[in-house]
């Protein structure tokens, strides 16, 4: 069947009447009168031109710029013959949890054998994840396969729900669903019955970090890590911590947890197993230095002690003197105002301009908070004695977060850009601060202020975590570079930055910023005991067909022979002429 | 048309017609005819027949022979020049020259003592035979009958033993024996002179052209190359030589004149060489 992709290229085709018009108006010669015409040689004798309104003796360039033009035109309007025909197509969802890498030649191997069951076989390969990937195909010839070659498993245990999603999706024109995995029973259990699955797993023992984490300390670091033997047998292993080795012992099933402390200095720690083993990349951990992210606090009470020993178990917390020139991240304070700049504002006491009245006498209770709230996250108030609450005026801008009856006793004020907590109390005359939520209180404070400020939070990941970076500015293009080099998707948020696939392991570069490192630790994946290589599970019918719309386009060899034409026609003018 | 007949005029004194090689028929007159007539010039004997003019009886050959033996002598006719000039298209060009030519012809002719026709022949034929250097400038080259065509129809009333001298370019496919049957029946003698045009005698390497026939109108695009150029040539030589043979083979003459040339120039050189007209001087001599 005949189809044009392109009708609008069909307009090429008024080139043809040109070419016709041009090659009339060249070929029409100078009028010379003469007296014998008959002496001069007839048309036979020698290649004629084009004569107006008159039969055109071998018009070999015309017959070639107007093939040439037919072919352009051809070629613009995208004009193809199309076919259809009926061919097995198998829809191949592989795993691509880390646990495949034991298992990845007789993954392909599998693939490869689904093919050469029927050579005209079309295949897709659709990787497993969160996010699914096609590899190979949509429905691609059997010998297209060079990007299962260099497929390598890096994710960490996940779902097969969004790549059956996309597989169904693809399969309703036609084709079988097989599931390619090491773990029959978890993808047999997810899936259910009907589901072909191919298993390609084989039970092995194996020995591998499932855990790794830096964090700061007094000295300047602190690397905690835990490596499980996966194995029915005892093993030793060596873990090395740059210089440092350490030799452990590790009984079947069990796992052993190590510390050291690293001095300040060295911004990245590699963990390594010494021996190798069945999953290599379990056996290393990167691991960057941790940065303090210390919240400067300015504070103009009278009283601060309180808040400061609530604050202690709230580190780091750096307290500003009045004559530190370093602008505060928050300011506690009796009046908002007493700081200067956009600052984020802890008020203590009702602001005048809030209140409605005189002060309540002292409330007991019930105290509502808005638990969803971060700032109200575990905050029990129960038993404490609220003083010196005033009402509030009723347009008051605020939110409130905790309530007694109507009196909002901690809110915010919604008075400019930045946050302004407010607790209506009087704390000299409440026990609010021999609570529980006392302290509470402040740690969220601070974690919320520490989250807001620029940079990264953390700086060692999971992989497949959600990375989150706030730019100094919230107009600055973030730039983040994987482990490859290739540049990460990266999606704004509320003021920050959100990496999505951090997938592979390795450290990531913001560009112009700062890194983090990313670990694939999945105790799951390290796990090879329950992996298995069964007999094919959902049976081994033939694939569905898949009618499949055949396109033969012929780009290269129309240009070609638009070009083509177009010289000869040329050179059949200029021969002309010469 | 301008013709500057004064021009072709002033050089009748200086040549003179080179009449017929082999004498001429005709009226009575001052030219020795090719039929016995009454001149005193001898011609041949015969036996006598009833109805001789007895004074022409040889008696002395009557002694010597026993029989009436007839002195012949040839007559004396008066000649007749009759020219034939072609006033088709193709000569429109060329005409100023084909005029001149004429009336120089025309005004020898005359001075010989000849009775002087021209003939002008377009699409039909007409007789001039009073004021020839008057009325020759006057003539339309608008004909688009080929001269064969014309003389067939039958319009020409040509004389009987006249010398006729065909003025043309000939350039209109013929029959070369056929076309010298047209114009010498009859004829005491034929000149054909062909007159062309320079570019007609050798065209120039002018690559594209469309050709545009004067007469047919018909058309052909060429790119006039030299392989062009020479098969034209090729072909005009075939032409030529067709028609000079014919000429040769009937004591005609065929004489070749270029148009672009001056008439004192074409006397000079090709219609004294081509026998057709001689110097006063050369003559005496």
């Amino acid at each position: 069947m005949l189809t044009i992709a392109q009708p609008w290229g069909l307009l090429a085709l008024t080139a043809i009447p040109v070419v016709v018009g041009l090659y009339f108006f060249r070929q029409r010669f100078q009028p010379r009168p003469v007296a014998g015409l008959f002496l001069w040689p007839s048309a036979a004798e020698e290649p004629p031109a084009g004569r107006k309104r008159s039969r055109m003796e071998a018009p070999l360039s015309l017959f070639l710029e107007v093939l040439a033009a037919l072919a352009l035109a051809t070629l613009l309007a995208g004009v193809g013959w199309e076919t259809s025909r009926s061919v097995p197509h198998v829809i191949v969802v592989l795993d691509h949890s880390a646990s495949m890498a034991a298992s990845s030649d007789r993954a392909v191997g599998t693939i490869e054998q689904l093919c050469q069951e029927n050579p005209s076989t079309l295949l897709t390969v659709i990787l497993s994840g969160p996010r699914p990937q096609v590899i190979v195909g949509p429905a691609a010839r059997a010998s297209e396969q060079a990007a299962l070659k260099k497929w390598k498993p890096i994710l960490p245990h996940h779902a097969f729900g969004p790549a059956m999603t996309l597989a169904t999706r693809l399969a309703d024109a036609g084709g079988d669903i097989v599931v390619v995995t090491d773990d029959p029973d978890g993808a047999a259990a997810e899936l259910g019955a009907g589901v072909r699955i191919r298993a390609v797993g084989a039970a092995q023992g194996n020995v591998g970090i499932t855990m790794a984490e830096r964090t700061l300390d007094a000295a300047g670091s602190r690397v905690s890590v835990r490596i499980a033997n996966f194995g029915t047998q005892p093993e030793s292993r060596t873990v090395t911590l740059g210089v440092a080795t350490e030799r452990i012992e590790l009984a079947p099933g069990s796992d052993v947890a190590l510390a050291w402390s690293v001095p300040e200095g060295h911004p990245i720690v590699r963990v390594a197993l010494a021996e190798s083993d069945t999953l290599e990349w379990d056996n290393a951990a990167i691991l960057l230095e941790p940065k303090p992210r210390a919240v400067r606090v300015r504070c103009t009470l009278e009283d601060r002690e309180r808040i400061e020993k609530a604050c202690k178990a709230v580190a780091p917390v750096s307290w500003l003197g009045e004559a530190d020139p370093e602008e505060p991240h928050l300011g506690i304070v009796s009046e908002a105002g007493e700081v200067s700049g956009e600052v984020w504002q802890l008020v203590i006491g009702a602001p005048v301009e809030l209140r409605a009245g005189p002060p309540l006498e002292p409330l007991l209770g019930p105290y509502v908070p808005d638990a969803a709230h971060p700032l109200m996250e575990q905050l029990d108030f129960r038993g404490v004695i609220w003083s010196g609450a005033h009402r509030l005026k009723g347009d008051a801008p605020v939110m409130p977060l905790l309530t007694a009856g109507d009196v909002p006793l901690l809110f915010e004020w919604r008075k400019g850009r930045v946050p302004i907590y407010v607790m209506n109390i009087d704390p000299k005359r409440s026990n609010v601060h021999k609570s529980p939520a006392w302290p509470l209180f402040f740690h969220n404070l601070m974690r919320m202020r520490r989250d807001a400020l620029p940079g990264l939070r953390r700086w060692n990941f999971r992989a497949g975590e959600t990375v989150s970076f706030r730019p100094a500015r919230p107009s600055d293009k973030v730039t983040l570079k994987g482990p490859d080099g290739a540049e990460i998707l990266s999606v704004p948020a509320r003021g920050h930055v959100e990496f999505l696939d951090t997938w592979q392991p390795g450290i990531y570069e913001i560009l112009e910023s700062d890194r983090f490192a990313v670990n694939l630790l999945d105790p799951h994946e390290s796990d090879l005991r329950s992996t298995r290589d069964v007999a094919p599970v959902g049976g081994s019918e033939p694939a569905a067909l898949l009618r499949v719309k055949m396109r033969w386009r012929w780009f290269e060899w129309l240009l070609c022979a638009a070009i083509l034409m177009l010289v000869l026609g040329d050179l059949a003018v200029v021969a002309h002429v010469v | 048309m301008s013709v500057d007949v004064a021009d072709a005029l002033a050089l009748v004194p200086r040549y003179r017609l080179r009449l017929a090689v082999q004498p001429p028929r005709g009226l009575p007159g001052d030219h020795l005819a090719r039929a016995a007539g009454s001149s005193i010039e001898f011609h041949d004997f015969r036996h006598y027949v009833p109805g001789d003019d007895p004074r022409h009886i040889d008696w002395a050959a009557v002694a010597r022979t026993d029989q009436l033996i007839v002195r012949l002598h040839r007559a004396e006719v008066r000649l007749s020049v009759e020219i034939l000039l072609d006033a088709s298209r193709s000569l429109e060009r060329k005409a100023a020259r084909a005029v001149q030519c004429a009336c120089f012809l025309a005004a020898l002719a005359r001075k010989a003592g000849a009775r002087t026709t021209v003939w002008t022949i377009d699409d039909a034929a007409t007789a001039l035979r009073e004021d020839i250097e008057k009325r020759l400038p006057d003539v339309a080259f608008e004909g688009r009958v080929p001269l064969p065509a014309c003389l067939e129809r039958g319009g020409l009333r040509l004389e009987i033993g006249s010398i006729r001298i065909v003025i043309s370019d000939f350039l209109f496919p013929h029959d070369p024996l056929k076309l010298q049957g047209l114009v010498g029946s009859g004829a005491g003698a034929v000149a054909m002179l062909q007159l062309l045009a320079a570019d007609e005698e050798r065209p120039a390497v002018e690559g594209g052209l469309r050709l545009v026939d004067v007469e047919t109108a018909e058309e052909r695009e060429l790119v006039v190359n030299e392989e062009i150029v020479r098969q034209y040539r090729e072909r005009l030589g075939r032409l030529q030589e067709g028609l000079s043979s014919v000429c040769r083979a009937t004591r005609g003459t065929f004489i070749r004149l270029l148009a672009d040339e001056t008439l004192e120039a074409l006397c000079r050189g090709p219609l004294v060489s081509g026998g057709l007209i001689e110097p006063v001087g050369a003559a005496a001599c």
